[in-house]
């Protein structure tokens, strides 16, 4: 597949998302994605036919091409450690497979076995140039299972406007059969809200989202910023008290970004089992800005029907 | 992305017990050096450093980076040669045997 025909990995989960809303209705969540992966590649003619987890620390998974006839086999890790992200993983291989591999052919397999140097990465690339498509590809097979297994018309109506609260995490993280983290971020993708979520580990971000509406007033998380001492996350689980399901309310300052001081809300999970904790932080300030028109996505399908237009 | 060596650092540390302040101290070091060491990839520790950081944790340069030591030859696929970069030798070797079988096996 060449990168012009292709969809965009929003358009792609979109369009699977309408078919199992069709087919499935309500009972389309937890997406069954192995399920969907075997019916959806089942029109092609290298279909995805096997899909295995396995227990092996420090792995992901993988798609890979059949030794020996044109079809996929994706591997995924299932390992408990990481409840939640198994769903995650197989969808993020699914979406190599929709988006970026190329397609095999019986005439791939004329000497009996797939020929060498036929995987996957096919284009010839620089050293530095490598790293960035392949990270480019990573984050767009992450884009298509956020969008798969969490669409955010039904995520919003799930949200109604509510605060995050941790049950109302809990909620869709079951409904959707994804970590905590995955949910959140989600959230923090389509909020207007101004909000944003910090992962940290040993008293500094590992890495943090701002919603668009806080971004746009200069809120911004560097990976390595230190937490603060103040906040929740530095001061631990006790510093919640009973109040373990809403976000605190802390005074300004204590979480600072580049622009001045304002009050806070916080809800921190701590994960002991990972050592680390996900805030999410909501500033309750409204400050307005332009609103911010969210771009419907354009691709070439719509291109080639408006083109076609009398 | 942590590194491989940034991993092992970390792991070797909490099974001593150290915080990571502690470790910073006793190599002189700032606390926030020796997190940048741990979880990111953008930091690469002199040999001196290394060699304080394993004296501390009881171990050895050689075991902090034993899991770099990798070649792209030895991954069979090059999608996910970056991952498989950073696993345990351990890790590569069941993966590994999971894919031959994989291939043995006959499709339907």
């Amino acid at each position: 597949m060449t990168n012009k025909d292709r969809k965009s990995p929003k358009k792609a989960a979109n369009d699977l998302s309408v078919v199992l809303r069709a087919a499935l209705g309500e009972d389309r969540f937890p997406v069954d994605v192995e399920a969907l992966a075997f019916e959806v590649s089942k029109n092609f003619d290298d279909p995805i036919t096997k899909i295995r987890g396995v227990e092996i620390d420090g792995f992901d998974g993988v798609l890979r091409a059949s030794r020996k006839k044109p079809s996929w086999r994706i591997l995924y890790n299932t390992a408990t450690r990481y409840p939640g992200r198994e769903r995650f993983t197989l969808a993020h291989e699914f979406g190599h497979y929709v988006l970026h591999r190329r397609p095999l052919k019986a005439t791939d397999y004329a000497d009996g076995v797939l020929a060498n140097g036929f995987d996957f990465e096919c284009f010839p690339l620089q050293a530095n140039e490598w790293k960035d498509v392949e990270k480019e590809r990573e984050e767009e097979a992450d884009t298509f299972a956020s969008y798969l297994l969490m669409p955010i018309d039904d995520y919003r109506d799930q949200v109604a406007g509510e605060d995050m609260t941790l049950s109302l995490l809990d909620h869709v993280t079951n409904r959707y059969g994804v970590s905590l983290t995955a949910a959140v971020r989600k959230w923090i993708e389509f909020t207007d809200k101004r909000a944003a979520m910090v992962v940290a580990r040993d008293g500094f971000a590992l890495w943090g989202r701002a919603s668009n509406a806080a971004f746009k007033t200069g809120i911004f998380i560097p990976s390595g910023m230190p937490i603060p001492d103040d906040s929740i996350a530095a001061r631990g689980p006790e510093a919640q008290g009973n109040e373990t399901n809403t976000a605190i309310t802390l005074p300004e300052g204590v979480w600072r970004f580049s622009r001045g001081r304002e009050p806070v809300r916080e809800l921190t999970i701590f994960s002991d089992r990972l050592g680390m904790s996900v805030s999410l932080l909501v500033f309750e300030n409204t400050i307005v800005s332009y609103d911010f028109e969210e771009t419907k996505e354009w691709d070439t399908y719509d291109q080639f029907v408006f083109r076609g237009r009398p | 992305m942590p590194t491989p060596v940034g991993e092992r650092i970390r792991q070797q540390r909490l099974k001593k017990g150290l915080t990571l302040e502690q470790l910073a101290q006793e190599i002189g070091s700032s606390k926030s050096y020796m997190w940048e060491l741990e979880n990111k990839d953008v930091a690469r520790p002199s040999a001196e450093k290394l060699q304080a950081i394993a004296q501390a944790l009881d171990t050895t340069m050689d075991y902090l980076l034993a899991a770099d030591d990798v070649t792209e030859a030895d991954a069979t696929d090059k999608e996910f040669y970056r991952k498989y970069r950073g696993m345990e030798n351990k890790t590569k070797k069941k993966l590994q045997r999971m894919l031959e079988l994989l291939d043995e096996d006959n499709d339907e």
